[in-house]
């Protein structure tokens, strides 16, 4: 009955947002079905389908393939829940959602679009919702049926067991398919008006939004593998994640560059252009994802003809958008030239390196798909080049990004520029300094990037106290400014946690007994106890360590080393003491006979990652609100 | 014509995933595949040596395991499964580990292996082309690699060894 239901209500969906397309010329005449209403219905039917599996889930009803596939009549009620998008079927599923969702959004509470362009842009949402959910109902189908019944589910892989499933992906694709309404509505403008700065006014909040779920969604799941995997470390170029960071470092791009687009009406190809290639990205990442050409921790079992159908539907959107492009550019009138020393010549410098950047990761990602093509041979490209190649890319980014916001729109006085820099300078340099003396055995690339973190840190504030007179006119202040300067302090607190983890991290590798000791900077930490425990779906061992500092108790950590015997796999929980300005990371591994093996991390500054994502993704929101609701 | 170029770019890369997506084996290859086993001279758990010569009599599964390999304890079940559906020479070679350690893991979990080679160093690991372990490889009567599989064997992998070893021994 559950799959019945669930399978109707996306034929349905189906159904109407293909209607909707169609309608696509009639728009301004009200029909029985008008836009608004048909939009609501895709979003109520997609809605009833994942509420229908996630019921089917929550009952463990295994006359489900997917359900029986991915859960177990023993798994705690949260991952029960959260199972639902923890696998190809389900997660697809929740894509249509959030794309629906979008749709619905824009429908209910966007009282800025006109209803022309409104009906228009929601034909274009409907036609990319037609397209995936005849994915999912032909490929992806998760409610197909399996007799007989199996008395019990194959469990969800134990990675996927963990509060992260829950939060980590939806709002990744928050993010990510946000990213569709941007295309929807860049699309429809080539029918309806031109690309002005009133366009940009209107696509500013979905941009800022969508930026900051998916900014907000990458740190969830960095954070996720860096407690979850017990490897220590909160980025490993995986393709995966190579795959989420496009798109960002596209939106990011275009985020600006509507800036650009808004305030001074220039930019305008380019605005287009970005705001093709921010979801063509998205979709690319969605290939890569689900089709299993490459080996990563997030590739689901594969099935080749789910492969071929994405790759058609990416090529789709991304032919159509760039011939419409082509065939509509002339019509597109640039007026402006952009002079160096202003604000839209340093937005414009680093939209180019953000550009750089996501064309050096692209490369980096589907290098290896193209080597063995060509050659059969077989390689992996990783960390080292991309740590190299993000650095360099970055470094100069970051220097701008700091002044950019105190630059004039139109033109700017170099020379003035530069000795205001005079303040920022000696502070930056002065941190780099005390960091340097504080930790000098350190490589000197981690004071480069103290000194980068500090310089964008200072920049950021000086120009706020600025701006605000010294905070005079707090109270007037406008909410977009604060969203800015909150997000680039983010960033400022993120470049110095990456900083600090990566080039400070001390690690150590010990196998202790119950009773013995490691001391890590200064930390005495005492393995004191080890105890059997027992979840709903695993067993396992907990350790207990006392830490100490100067024989003065600090806290006790309990890692623990789980195994879900219906899986066969075992799972590391590590256990983490954050300190503000860093870390204490205990990872625990297979006894051997009485000693058991651990993995210690003191990682200086790692809590400033997330911190710094946090802020730009609060940064953020604070602006789309601004704009969204009191904006003209 | 720059939109021109773009198109054409992106047309490229869009059929150089297309054969991708088609490749017909997914697993890794390794360079050495159909070539003669690398140099290998190592000393074995009971202070015998193990080398060359010991390759080239029979056909043998070669394992790169260690007792601090967490997958390594769930490929071990397997490997007494494969031996149990074909009794086949199973050599394991010890990598970067810890004697003590690996004699208490063993009398833990069991010996499946007819040999173990001690690669304290990780010499052989280099030589043998091993990303990670565990690792094996499937070596014919002349000493030739005939495939190799990155990870843990498990069912689905004893399958494919199993029809690997049956056209092997025709």
């Amino acid at each position: 009955m559950t799959a019945i239901i669930g399978n109707i209500s996306l034929i349905f969906a189906a159904l109407i947002s293909f209607y909707q397309f169609l309608n696509i010329r009639n728009i301004n005449k009200i029909r029985f079905l008008n836009p608004d209403r048909a939009i609501s219905l895709q979003f109520f039917f997609v809605l009833l389908s994942f509420f229908s599996l996630m019921f089917a889930y929550i009952v463990s009803d295994f006359s489900i393939l997917n359900v029986y596939q991915n859960s177990h009549s023993a798994k705690p009620l949260l991952y029960k829940i959260t199972g639902v998008w923890g696998n190809h079927e389900g997660s697809m599923l929740l894509w249509v959602l959030v794309l629906v969702f979008f749709g619905f959004l824009i429908s209910k509470f966007d009282r800025r679009l006109d209803m022309p362009y409104k009906t228009l842009t929601l034909s274009f949402q409907s036609l990319i919702t037609f397209i995936f959910l005849l994915f999912i109902l032909l490929t992806s189908n998760p409610f197909i049926l399996i007799s007989p019944v199996p008395l019990n589910g194959q469990d969800l892989n134990p990675l996927l067991q963990d509060p992260g499933l829950a939060f980590h992906p939806p709002n990744l694709y928050i993010g990510y398919v946000g990213l569709s309404i941007i295309f929807s509505f860049t699309i429809a403008r080539f029918y309806k008006g031109s690309f002005d700065s009133a366009w940009a006014k209107l696509i500013k909040p979905w941009v800022l939004l969508s930026w900051s779920f998916l900014t907000l969604g990458i740190s969830l799941g960095s954070w996720w593998a860096y407690y979850e995997l017990g490897w220590g470390g909160f980025w490993f170029w995986d393709p995966v994640e190579n795959a989420s960071l496009m798109p960002w470092l596209c939106a990011t791009a275009l985020l600006h560059s509507t800036l650009v687009l808004e305030k001074r009406n220039a930019l305008k190809k380019w605005t287009v252009f970005l705001a093709f290639l921010s979801f063509s990205f998205s979709l690319i990442g969605t290939f890569l994802v689900r089709s299993g050409i490459i080996t990563s921790v997030h590739a689901f079992a594969s099935d080749p003809t789910r492969g071929v159908f994405i790759l058609m539907i990416c090529a789709f959107f991304i032919f159509s958008s760039f011939i419409l492009l082509t065939k509509k550019a002339s019509s597109i009138k640039e007026e402006k030239l952009i002079t160096p020393i202003s604000k839209e010549g340093s937005i414009v410098f680093n939209n180019l390196l953000m550009v750089a950047l996501l064309l050096t990761i692209f490369t980096g990602t589907v290098y290896p798909i193209f080597l063995e093509i060509f050659t059969g041979e077989q390689i992996s490209v990783g960390p080292p080049y991309f740590n190299l190649t993000t650095t360099l890319i970055m470094g100069p980014a970051i220097l701008v990004m700091s002044f950019a916001p105190m630059l004039n729109w139109k033109k700017d006085d170099f020379f003035g520029l530069l000795s205001r820099l005079k303040t920022m300078l000696f502070l930056s340099l002065l941190v780099a300094f005390i960091f340097f003396y504080i930790n000098s055995q350190g490589p000197i690339v981690a004071v480069v990037g103290i000194f980068l973190a500090s310089w964008l840190f200072f920049g950021t504030i000086i120009n706020f106290f600025e701006r605000t007179n010294y905070l005079k006119k707090f109270k007037n202040l406008n909410k977009s400014f604060l969203g800015m300067t909150i997000a680039h302090l983010g960033v400022a607190i993120f470049i110095a946690g990456v900083t600090g983890s990566t080039l400070w991290k001390v690690e150590k590798i010990k196998t202790l007994k119950v009773g013995e000791k490691v001391l890590l900077n200064n930390y005495s930490l005492n393995f004191d106890k080890i105890k059997k425990i027992r979840g709903k779906n695993y067993i396992g061992h907990e350790a207990e360590f006392n830490i100490y500092k100067k024989n003065k108790f600090i806290k006790t950590l309990k890692p623990q080393k789980r195994f879900y015997p219906v899986q066969e796999f075992p799972t590391t929980e590590a256990a983490i003491y954050s300190r503000g300005f860093s870390d204490i990371y205990i990872a625990m591994s297979e006894p051997i006979d009485n000693s058991w093996l651990f993995r210690f991390h003191f990682s200086p500054l790692t809590p400033w990652i997330w911190i710094g994502s946090i802020m730009a993704f609060i940064g953020g929101i604070l602006s789309f609100s601004n704009r969204m609701f009191k904006g003209k | 014509m720059k939109y021109i170029t773009l198109i054409i770019v992106t047309a490229f890369i869009f059929i150089c995933l297309f054969f991708g997506l088609n490749k017909k084996d997914k697993t890794l290859n390794s360079p050495l595949l159909n070539k003669p086993i690398p140099e290998i001279n190592l000393v074995s758990l009971k202070n015998e040596k193990l080398n060359e010569t010991d390759f080239k009599k029979e056909i043998l599964l070669v394992n790169f395991f260690a007792s601090w390999c967490v997958p390594c304890i769930v490929e071990h079940d397997f490997l007494f499964e494969l031996k149990k559906q074909k009794p086949i020479k199973i050599y394991g070679i010890n990598y970067k580990d810890d004697i003590e350690n690996l004699e208490i893991w063993l009398e833990k979990l069991g010996n499946p292996y007819s040999k173990i080679g001690i690669d304290k160093t990780g010499i052989t690991g280099i030589n043998w082309g091993v990303n990670g372990i565990p690792e094996s490889f499937l070596i014919d009567k002349n000493g030739i690699i005939k495939h190799k599989i990155n990870g843990v064997i498990n069912e689905k992998q004893i399958k494919i060894l199993l029809t690997k070893i049956e056209s092997l021994e025709k």
